[in-house]
């Protein structure tokens, strides 16, 4: 750091710009506050805003959690209003309980969604899978949105904000709290300051608390894939979850016209327990990536090899052959699960204030349609 | 040298019950002979309740499950080999399945192999491995018995593992909606189905495990019931007996009413023709409550079995 050069400092510091990141800028930009967004990568909405099923939770897989089911739907509305631009709802998005291993079975999550309020309505399991797999198949109301779409909206709003800046590339040298306010070096930026941080790096989030020496999240990592499929035949305006158990999704994935399959079991490639994400393959990823500094898990030269075969033999297993698909290619990304949740599976969205004058929050959330859970904090 | 792999996939389903001696090297053995052999498999270990370090022995290994996906079911409490084994198979997603009754490899691994291309080479959906010599006497006894008197003309020996397809899964569950004993279920799916024998290497030292002991006298008696026609003639006997010992009872009395006509030794007579007509009734009874039972088991049932969790073990 040079002396000469002048301390920046705004209102709010966010880091990362994923949707909670931009959100959050945007909304404090609009209330005319000085806003600052440091993103590590080269752009926005690079990591788990994009990688993953782009799915507009309606509370549907979480029949062992109401809490979670009805925050979703009672979220569902709002975001769909918002940002209808980039939902694509036109399809028919089937849910089905199956026969073994399910941790719920159909009298179970009809029950569910009545006393949730949301659409389920029976539909013949041998339409869509094989005889005896499936006890229970639902036609439901959920949608999908399209990440790029939403990216490209987000960063036209932001840039009629004049008061909200993005840096990206942005590399934290160091981040310290000095009297009312937290300092942080940036290389080529300098020394910026806010009495008020944000940490929406959802992955990172542990690394940038260890940081502070504040107390990290419980949780533990997964190292992610979701794999894009075409799907020309039956399946084109089809989405199916088998849910509750070592199962598998296949849906439309925002607008692109193309399908994403995930499964329970083959997703997750690797896990760490540790308090910081630590992999081995860490070590062949060039120095991109390390326990202290996540690098993109979908650009590493050390991506794992794809799960195609696991997960399309998973689907094709319950599915009619009539609703075929194909390999198109493979995204990686870091998720990080609350080790709380595990048994009641419910995804809440975690925000945590480690200081207050000057303020320090991480959020941590897996769902699109929950960041308005940022509301509360950003209005103070 | 690189080696033409198989393109199908194949899910191997491993039976443990405290096998934490045997558990590595079986587990080494399968992998070496899978990696070579095909592009993608899984491994499925199905843990009934081990009491030892069976789990932890197959987590040990983690580090070595590089090429492929190694899953485990554990089992909420004992239920047996065939239950544990069913949810094994309803979890694979394998093209073919192969099943591992036990991780006492008394056979050169290459005879896996061997078994597989059995199966693709002449059609067969279900091939077996069996061994020659069969040590248990327990063992000798129930299957020659069965064997005996089995319905379909089934013939079933000692089994240490063996190969399905997808096929003959599909088929099978179209079948039945729960399997009681796999073996005599696969025997009769209709498909057309075959054994390897061989001669084993190494003798298998008996364990002892009263669970096990009392599940397989257990299953040896379901079987009996569901698969032979034991007790059905058995019923017929002892009904027709019945009816006959009263007729010749009733006769009896007539002769002795208008016949005779003298008495006590004659009572004692009857009384014992009495007593063996409802001996026989009470047995048949006996028989048809075992059957109400082993239905209310294939029918009522909700669920065929009951596990209490299923882990991907970690790199």
């Amino acid at each position: 750091m040079q002396p000469d050069k002048k301390i920046r400092s705004y209102d709010k510091i966010v880091i990362g710009a994923g949707l909670y990141g931009l959100y959050a800028a945007l909304k404090c930009g609009r209330m005319r506050q000085k806003v600052l967004v440091l993103e590590y990568d080269d752009g926005p909405f690079k990591r788990a805003t994009y990688i993953n099923q782009a799915r507009i939770h309606m509370g549907y897989h979480y029949p062992r959690s109401y809490a979670t089911a009805i925050k979703s739907a009672g979220y569902f509305e709002r975001f769909c209003k918002e940002f209808d631009f980039c939902i694509h709802s036109g399809f028919k998005q089937v849910y089905a309980t199956a026969t073994n291993f399910s941790w719920t079975n159909a009298a179970q999550f009809r029950r569910f969604c009545a006393a949730a309020g949301i659409m389920c309505e029976d539909v013949d399991p041998n339409r869509y899978f094989n005889d005896g797999m499936c006890d229970g198949v639902f036609l439901t109301q959920e949608y999908t949105y399209d990440a790029i779409v939403l990216k490209e909206s987000m960063l036209e709003w932001i840039s009629k904000v004049p008061s909200v800046e993005i840096v990206y590339g942005a590399r934290i040298a160091s981040i310290r709290k000095a009297d009312e306010h937290f300092e942080l070096d940036v290389a080529n930026e300098g020394t910026v300051a806010s009495d008020f941080v944000l940490n929406a790096t959802y992955a990172s989030t542990n690394q940038l608390i260890s940081r502070m020496g504040y107390e990290p999240f419980k949780i533990k990592y997964e190292l992610c894939e979701m794999i894009l499929c075409s799907a020309a035949g039956k399946l084109n305006d089809v989405g199916i979850t088998v849910m509750d158990g070592p199962f598998f999704s296949i849906m439309p994935f925002g607008m692109t016209g193309i399908h994403s399959l995930t499964s329970v079991t083959f997703t997750p490639h690797k896990t760490s327990f540790e308090t910081l994400p630590t992999f081995d393959c860490q070590k062949k990823s060039l120095g991109t990536c390390s326990p202290e500094q996540l690098g993109n898990c979908n650009e590493c030269p050390s991506r794992p090899e794809t799960a195609w075969e696991y997960m399309s033999h998973m689907a094709r297993k319950f599915m009619k052959p009539e609703y075929s698909f194909d390999y198109i290619s493979s995204m990686f990304s870091m998720k990080p699960i609350l080790k709380a949740s595990e048994i009641d599976d419910s995804r809440p969205t975690v925000i945590r204030r480690h200081s207050v004058n000057p303020t320090f929050i991480s959020v941590l959330s897996g769902k699109i349609n929950t960041v308005y859970d940022l509301d509360e904090v950003l209005t103070i | 040298m690189i080696r033409d792999r198989e393109k199908n996939f194949v899910s191997a389903i491993v039976y443990v019950r405290n096998n934490q001696e045997q558990i590595k090297g079986f587990l080494a053995k399968l992998m070496g002979v899978l990696s070579e052999n095909f592009e993608k498999y899984e491994i499925i270990c199905v843990d009934d309740q081990s009491q030892d370090g069976s789990v932890r022995a197959i987590k040990d290994m983690s580090n070595d499950f590089d090429s492929t996906v190694v899953s485990i079911i554990s089992m909420g409490y004992y239920q047996g080999r065939e239950l544990s084994m069913n949810a094994g198979v309803d979890l694979s997603i394998g093209d073919f399945v192969f099943e591992f009754d036990s991780v006492i490899m008394d056979y050169d691994p290459s005879l896996i192999m061997q078994v597989y291309r059995h199966s693709l080479k002449e059609g067969f959906d279900i091939v077996s491995a069996a061994p020659k010599r069969v040590n248990r006497r327990s063992a000798r006894i129930f299957y020659s018995f069965f064997n005996k008197f089995a319905k379909y003309h089934m013939v079933l020996r000692p089994e240490t593992f063996r190969i399905l397809s997808r096929r003959s899964i599909n088929r099978v569950h179209s079948l039945m909606v729960s399997i009681p004993y796999r073996k005599a279920v696969y025997a009769r799916c209709g498909l057309r189905v075959d054994t390897i024998q061989y001669m084993p290497t190494i003798a298998r030292h008996k364990v002892r495990d009263r669970a096990v002991a009392s599940y397989k006298s257990g299953l040896a008696m379901d079987t009996i019931v569901l698969f032979t026609d034991i007790p059905g003639w058995f019923v017929n006997i002892m009904i027709f007996g019945s009816l006959f010992a009263i007729v010749f009872f009733a006769c009896y009395m007539l002769y002795v009413v208008y016949g005779a006509g003298q008495g006590i030794r004659l009572w004692m007579v009857a009384s014992l023709i009495v007593s063996i007509a409802l001996c026989g009734l009470f047995t048949c009874t006996a028989i048809i409550i075992k059957y109400l039972s082993l239905i209310e088991g294939l029918v009522f049932k909700r669920q065929k079995y009951v596990i209490e969790s299923i882990e991907k073990i970690a790199k």
